[in-house]
Formats: structure tokens, C-alpha cells, sequence
């Protein structure tokens, strides 16, 4: 090196530091009583979804110091759709801040890797989202995704089964020339490993007894476009027809036509479902949501999935008629979010 | 959800909705809203199925100042009367060149279909292209037909006869007796109802007779005007199903696929057993002699070097390194899959035509022309498929990775290449100013397919050439059929 080069070194290292002291360097170096005191910190999420404690676990909060070792701050305390948590942390040397999922039997001591939420420490304060730790390359959900769609089998009266319209649905572009993507595809913001979409039809959604019927799991190819079936396939409540021949799709759904291998349904559930039915004040009773969900959730008993937290995208179903194009719907309030500050 | 099969009447609903709105938008003042070109010359013109223009001259209409024309006047007159928003917005739906709404519909109605393959195969690349044809050749006939009444009879409008007519829309010159929106609508949803499955028939109907009711509302036709316009539009149609009737696309393949490696199979995912339409080749073509006039050479051997020179540029597109697939390709790739190339092609037209000021029989003709090019362009083309039968690459490599299905029918030559080659000639050769942007939209149907993975870059080669020389051919005819 030579010594022009070495002075020029120095000097952009001397810069370099006077920068971070005066910017705090992105972390927090307000005054404290010593290295390593704690301080109060409150984290608030909303967005949540309450979980059983003995079936689906605890939202923990958790700090990430500069070398990555984890502390568990605590539970976060759900009411409705919220969480919170206060407790001590020493706030100098926290880097990040981190809301998983701790599923029953999951370590104490570790974060889970269904991380739900992460945000970086700086000034105080951290942002929690789940772009930096659900999507990939921190991409933002897609605000207009596309199209799902009310279709089911019709020919299956050959079949001796009588032909049912209402109770299918399908997700791709019926109408691609009024969507951003002007082509079949449904475009969903591709997620990081461990994570999947999911769609549902949910009977009287809010409601305490609410009937969620998952039509299966599903990934955008790299980019974004929905262009593969989803996992069930072909499976539980598909069409007869199509069920025997076991036709594949190129996009996610079912035709919620017949049972015919007698799967369990909610007490509740006649089939052929009317996706268009209403409730006594006229309203409809079905709504479509997507969910993004732990890859790991499988293995709910048919007619007994529950969604995860995550449900970005959340439409009624209406009672237009099959083959019209229905929009998907980015809903802010369906992804969680929160943030960290010090007290 | 293959096999689903719903009323395809009510996909369309929005799109209507959606194009009365931009009507609407566009809907101007009589006053001041700019007159639509007479195109008097258009009786001059080539018609595509009738002898002459005049062959179907109705009757005279009520002579001006008569018992019957004063009594239609009044029935005017009574419809202006319960004039609403509603109304207004039927008049304003239908003004306009009346091709354009038929396109949008045939063109909604088979992008309905388009999913349902390839259970339901009323959309399949061949068989739009033919409805399209014969719906555009029906409308341009029609219009002649028209125009020659028109002329032949200069009958005033209402609002131009009477001052007790009010003119909700423009009509500049144009006489009224028959009407033309009357004779379009009745032709196009003729063709359609024939061409399309029952469950759309209704609906077509309902929406030819608002067609008619819309004009006479916004004091542009007497009832009379369009009554001779549907029987006429009507005897057009019948016409050009009789034609349609005896093109061979009702015959029944009873044929296999031959034996060997280097050829079709059933690809995934779906494996579907019957291609689509292997005898279109053989299909009564409009310009060209014959689906085999100009069957492109042999493709490459398999295993030769051409072969295998393009088969690798197929692994290289689908592979995760350099030269891989790039996100622009991807999406260039599932736009050109995402209705029939024909479609495309028909909105390019739609685009362009709303640019321009064409008179209406100058938009008809610019329409039958692209898509009789690009229905040619097909038979031409599927003559070729069935006729090597040349295995698709993912057949010939099953790890090959394509962006979706590939399509059930041979390889040789591109669908896609052969039909917007063609229709970019054609388009070319109406609108020259934009014939470099043509070009580019084709060359970018073409090159889609190679970067689908669906075909082998001598297909889509021997597609552009096939296409050239199918665009040359209806050119020929487009330059010497009387119009300017």
C-alpha cells in the first residue's frame, strides 16, 4: 500500500467514525447508567390472531444482540387482535428485535423459526414487519394480486352426479385484461422458506362458530406468478369426475362438488356448498381469504384447519354468477405489525 | 374445474359495463362532436361473401312526408319521451362504429372459453380465428350492404327530418334507411350464436334488438330503418354460415398419431390425449388456395445438429444460470399464452381503430381483413403441424422446464410465429405509420414461445416465414379490392 494510499485510508476512517457519532451509529447510545443496564421496553402488535396456548402456541418476543445471541423478552399478552409486552432489555446492545411463534414444545430458549415479526433496533425504537422476515427480499405483499373465481364441474351428470356452479372456486385471471399483469396468472409476492400460502372459504367469518375450509397450500414460482396446483390437489372435496382422473391443474383450487371419499365436514356443511349463500339479513356467508401460514402446518384433520395469523388478502365471496371475475383484496389490517420503543 | 361449464353470457356483463362507460366518456354533443366519415366510395368495395353490394337491397323505405313516415316519426318522437339515464346510456353504448362492440363481445366470449380448454374446445387457436373471421367477414359484408341502401335511398335521419326528433348522437351525412348498427348487430349475433354454445344465444339477442332500439332512441333510425337493417344484417349472416357450413371444420378425425420419437405425444401436465383440431389444415381458407400452398420444408432430424443446436437453447432458457429465463421473458412468455394469439391481435386492432378516425365501413374492412389473414394463417399452419407431426421438446427432453403447459398439438411450425407474422403484415399494410411497431409485437409472439420452452426456434423460424407469406397473399387482396 502505498503511503498516499494509507493516508487516504485514514482519512475516510476518521470520517467514517465522526459520521456514526454523530448519527449514533444505528443503534442506541443514549446515555445509560452503564453498559449492559436495562431499560423498559414496550412491544406493540396488532394484527394478531389469539392462539390456543395448548394447541398452537405463544407469540414470544425475543432481542438479537450484535453477535446473534437471542433473549427472550416474554409472551406477548393477545386481547382481540393486539399484543403486548413490557419488560426489561438492556437496551445498548440490542441489534434486533424478533415476534415468533412458539409452537407447545418448542425450546424455551431459542426462537422458533417461524419468525412472525422483525424489526432493527435503532434510536430506541424498531419497526416490526413481516416483509423482512415472510417475503422474500423484503418485498412488500402485492397490493392487486388478481383474480379467484366461483367455478365447478358441469359435466359430471354423465357421471349420474347433477351439475352444480356455485360451489367451486379458482384462482386465476377469469378477466386478465383487468389486472396489472394482463395475463392468467395470479401474482402473490414470493415467500422466504418455511412459509406458504393457503386459501379458504370461510363460512360467517368473525363469527365464533366460523367454518374455515382450506382448498389447500400453494407457492409462487420465482416470479410471483401462481402457475402450479396447490397441495390437496385434486383432493378431499374436488370434483367427482376430475377426482377419478385425477386431472392436474395449473392453478390452485377446488370444486367443492362431493365428498366421495367421505371425509369429515362440520356438522353444519351440506353438500354441494352454495358459495353464494346468504344469512337471514340477506348478507352472504362466504368469504374468500388468503393466509400465509408455517410450511410446517400440516396434517390439520379436513374440515378442521385453522388459519394463521398472517391474512392478507380477505374478499366476500358476493352472489355473482360463476365464471365472473372476483378481485383479490390487499386488507393492511389482516398482516400483522408492530413496533419496539424504549420507556 | 375443467369441467366446468357456466353461462359465459355473464363474464361478458362487466366488460359491458366497462365499455359503455368508456361510451360514455366519449359520448359527445351533437353539436359539436365530430361527424363521422361518409365513405361514400365503400359501395365500390370488394364484399368477402355476397356477389355484389346491391344483392340484398331492401325494398324503399316510407317516402319522405307519407302517412307511414309520419307515423314512424311519431313513434320516435313517443321512445324520445320516456328518455332516462338508463337510456342515454343504451344510446351511448352503441354509437360509435358498431363493429367495434361485436369484437369486444366475441372477443370476452372466447376469452371466456379460453380456460375451459381443453374440455370445452370452442376457443381453441384455431377455432377462434375462424368465428373471428367469419364474424368480421359478416360485418364488412353487411355494411356494404348498407351502405348501398343507404345511398341508393339517402333517407334522412329522424332529427335530420323532423325538428321534433331530438339527435342524441352524431350522423353527420350518413343516411339512415337501413340502419347499420341494426344490420351489424343482427349479423354478428347470428354468426356468434351459431359459433358459440347455446347458453350464450339469448343473451346475444338481447343485446342485437337494444342495438336497434338505441338508434331509434337517439333519433338516428326510424323503426323501419332497423327493421331492413337486422333482415338484412340476418341474410348476411346466413350467408356466411352457409359458407361456414360446408369449411370442412365440422369433420371428425379418425386418424392416429404416428409411431416414433420424433413425434407428438400427450404432454404434461394434463396429457392430453386428442390434439386440438389435427384437420384444420385442411379447412376452407378465404385468400390462400389451400391450407398446404405453402408447407414449409421438413423441420431439422431429431438428434441433427440444427436440432440440437436449438433444443440446447431451450436448456440454456430453462436452466438457473447464465442464459437462463429472465423475468421479462417469463412474463412476455405468459402474456402471449394467456388468450389465443388471435385475440391479441384483434385488440392491437381495437387500439388502433380508436386512434382513428375510420369511417365505419373502413373499420370493418381493416377487421376482416386481420382476422381472415390470421385464420389463413392458421389452416396454413396446421396443415404443417399434422403433417410432420413433430414432437414438442418437452416430449423429446422431459426434464426440459417450460414457464406452463405446453399446448396438445405438434410442434412444427409456432401457431403464435406463422399468425402474428402475418397479422403484422396485414396491420402493416393498413397503417403504415405504425408498421415497425407491428413488427416488434410479432417478432415478440414469436420469440414468447421459445422462451416458454414450447417450441424449438426452427418452429417459430419456419412459422414467421410460413406467416409472411400468408400476410402477402391477403395483402395482394387488400390493395386491390376497390377500396383507396
Amino acid at each position: 500500500m502505498s503511503r498516499r494510499e494509507s493516508a487516504a485510508r485514514r482519512s475516510v476512517a476518521m470520517l467514517t467514525f465522526a459520521l456514526v457519532a454523530a448519527c449514533g451509529g444505528g443503534r442506541d447510545d443514549a446515555p445509560t447508567t452503564g453498559p449492559g443496564a436495562s431499560s423498559s421496553v414496550q412491544v406493540t402488535v396488532s394484527g394478531l390472531v389469539a392462539l390456543d396456548p395448548q394447541t398452537q402456541g405463544t407469540y414470544v418476543v425475543w432481542t438479537i444482540d450484535a453477535a446473534g445471541t437471542a433473549r427472550s423478552l416474554g409472551a406477548l399478552t393477545v386481547s382481540g387482535s393486539d399484543g403486548a409486552l413490557s419488560a426489561l432489555a438492556p437496551v445498548t446492545e440490542i441489534s434486533q428485535l424478533l415476534v415468533t411463534v412458539q409452537r407447545p414444545g418448542d425450546a424455551a430458549l431459542v426462537p422458533s423459526s417461524q419468525t412472525l415479526l422483525r424489526g432493527d433496533w435503532r434510536s430506541g425504537r424498531a419497526v416490526l414487519a413481516i416483509e423482512t422476515v415472510v417475503t422474500r427480499g423484503g418485498l412488500p405483499l402485492k397490493q392487486v394480486p388478481g383474480q379467484f373465481t366461483m367455478f365447478s364441474p358441469s359435466d359430471n351428470f354423465r357421471n349420474g352426479y347433477p351439475s352444480f356452479e356455485e360451489c367451486g372456486v379458482w384462482l386465476f385471471n377469469m378477466a386478465p385484461r383487468q389486472t396489472p399483469q394482463n395475463d392468467m396468472w395470479v401474482r402473490l409476492t414470493p415467500l422466504t422458506p418455511g412459509w406458504t400460502y393457503e386459501g379458504w372459504m370461510v363460512r360467517d367469518l368473525g363469527a365464533p362458530d366460523a367454518i374455515w375450509l382450506s382448498y389447500g397450500k400453494f407457492l409462487p414460482d420465482a416470479s410471483g406468478a401462481v402457475a402450479s396446483r396447490d397441495d390437496t390437489g385434486w383432493g378431499a372435496f374436488s370434483g367427482v369426475e376430475d377426482f377419478q382422473t385425477a386431472g392436474e391443474e395449473e392453478f390452485p383450487g377446488d370444486d367443492w362438488f362431493s365428498n366421495p371419499l367421505g371425509f369429515p365436514l362440520p356438522a353444519s356443511l351440506r353438500l354441494p356448498l352454495d358459495l353464494r349463500e346468504q344469512n337471514a339479513q340477506g348478507g352472504g356467508r362466504w368469504t374468500h381469504v388468503l393466509t400465509i401460514e408455517p410450511i410446517t402446518d400440516k396434517g390439520e384433520p379436513i374440515g378442521r384447519e385453522r388459519p394463521f395469523a398472517i391474512r392478507p388478502y380477505r374478499d366476500a365471496f358476493g352472489n355473482q354468477a360463476p365464471g365472473i371475475p372476483r378481485t383479490i383484496t390487499y386488507r393492511v389490517d389482516g398482516v400483522p405489525r408492530g413496533e419496539a420503543v424504549r420507556r | 374445474m375443467a369441467r366446468r361449464r357456466v353461462s359465459a353470457g355473464v363474464a361478458s356483463l362487466l366488460t359491458v359495463a366497462v365499455f359503455a362507460a368508456v361510451s360514455a366518456a366519449s359520448c359527445a354533443d351533437p353539436q359539436t362532436a365530430v361527424l363521422p366519415v361518409p365513405e361514400r366510395e365503400a359501395v365500390t368495395w370488394r364484399p368477402w361473401v355476397i356477389d355484389r353490394v346491391d344483392v340484398l337491397r331492401p325494398a324503399p323505405p316510407p317516402a319522405a312526408g307519407s302517412a307511414q313516415e309520419v307515423a314512424e316519426r311519431d313513434a320516435v318522437v313517443a321512445l324520445q319521451r320516456t328518455r332516462s339515464a338508463a337510456t342515454d346510456s343504451l344510446v351511448r353504448r352503441y354509437d360509435g362504429d358498431p363493429t367495434a362492440f361485436w369484437t369486444a363481445q366475441a372477443i370476452d366470449l372466447l376469452g371466456f372459453y379460453w380456460p375451459l380448454l381443453p374440455d370445452v374446445r370452442v376457443a381453441t387457436p384455431a377455432r377462434s380465428a375462424r368465428l373471428m373471421a367469419l364474424l368480421h367477414v359478416a360485418m364488412y359484408d353487411a355494411i356494404l350492404a348498407t351502405w348501398d341502401a343507404k345511398w341508393a335511398y339517402a333517407r334522412l335521419t329522424p332529427s335530420r327530418a323532423s325538428t321534433a326528433v331530438r339527435a342524441l348522437v352524431t350522423t353527420g351525412e350518413i343516411p339512415s334507411y337501413p340502419s347499420e348498427h341494426a344490420a351489424v348487430a343482427a349479423a354478428a349475433s347470428t354468426v356468434l350464436a351459431a359459433l358459440l354454445l347455446p347458453g350464450d344465444t339469448l343473451r346475444l339477442r338481447a343485446l342485437a334488438d337494444e342495438a336497434g332500439l338505441s338508434r331509434v332512441m337517439a333519433g338516428a333510425a326510424y323503426p323501419n330503418d332497423v327493421s331492413a337493417g337486422r333482415a338484412l344484417g340476418t341474410a348476411v349472416a346466413r350467408r356466411v354460415l352457409a359458407l361456414a357450413a360446408i369449411d370442412g371444420s365440422d369433420a371428425l378425425w379418425t386418424g392416429r398419431v404416428p409411431d416414433g420419437a420424433s413425434f407428438w405425444k400427450p404432454t404434461p401436465v394434463r396429457y392430453v390425449q386428442s390434439p386440438f383440431d389435427p384437420l384444420a389444415g385442411r379447412w376452407r381458407p378465404w385468400v390462400i388456395a389451400s391450407g398446404d400452398a405453402y408447407r414449409p420444408p421438413p423441420p431439422p432430424a431429431l438428434g441433427s445438429p440444427a436440432f440440437e443446436r436449438d433444443l440446447t437453447e431451450l436448456r440454456t432458457l430453462a436452466s438457473d444460470g447464465a442464459g437462463g429465463r429472465t423475468l421479462a421473458q417469463i412474463d412476455a412468455a405468459r402474456y402471449w399464452a394467456t388468450e389465443a394469439p388471435t385475440a391479441r391481435w384483434e385488440l392491437f386492432m381495437q387500439e388502433e381503430l380508436a386512434k382513428r378516425r375510420l369511417s365505419t365501413p373502413g373499420a370493418a374492412r381493416a377487421r376482416a381483413y386481420l382476422s381472415v389473414a390470421m385464420y389463413d394463417a392458421f389452416v396454413a399452419c396446421w396443415d404443417a403441424k399434422f403433417f410432420y407431426w413433430l414432437a414438442r421438446p418437452v416430449t423429446i427432453d422431459p426434464a426440459l422446464r417450460t414457464v406452463f403447459s405446453t399446448p396438445p398439438f405438434p410442434s412444427y411450425p409456432s401457431g403464435h410465429s406463422t399468425v402474428s407474422t402475418a397479422a403484422a403484415q396485414v396491420m402493416g399494410a393498413l397503417f403504415p405509420d405504425a408498421s415497425d411497431t407491428f413488427t416488434r409485437r410479432a417478432v415478440e409472439a414469436s420469440n414468447s414461445r421459445v422462451w416458454a420452452g414450447v417450441h424449438y426456434r426452427f418452429d417459430i423460424e419456419a412459422g414467421d416465414t410460413l406467416g409472411t407469406k400468408v400476410g402477402k397473399a391477403v395483402t395482394v387482396r387488400l390493395r386491390s379490392d376497390g377500396a383507396r
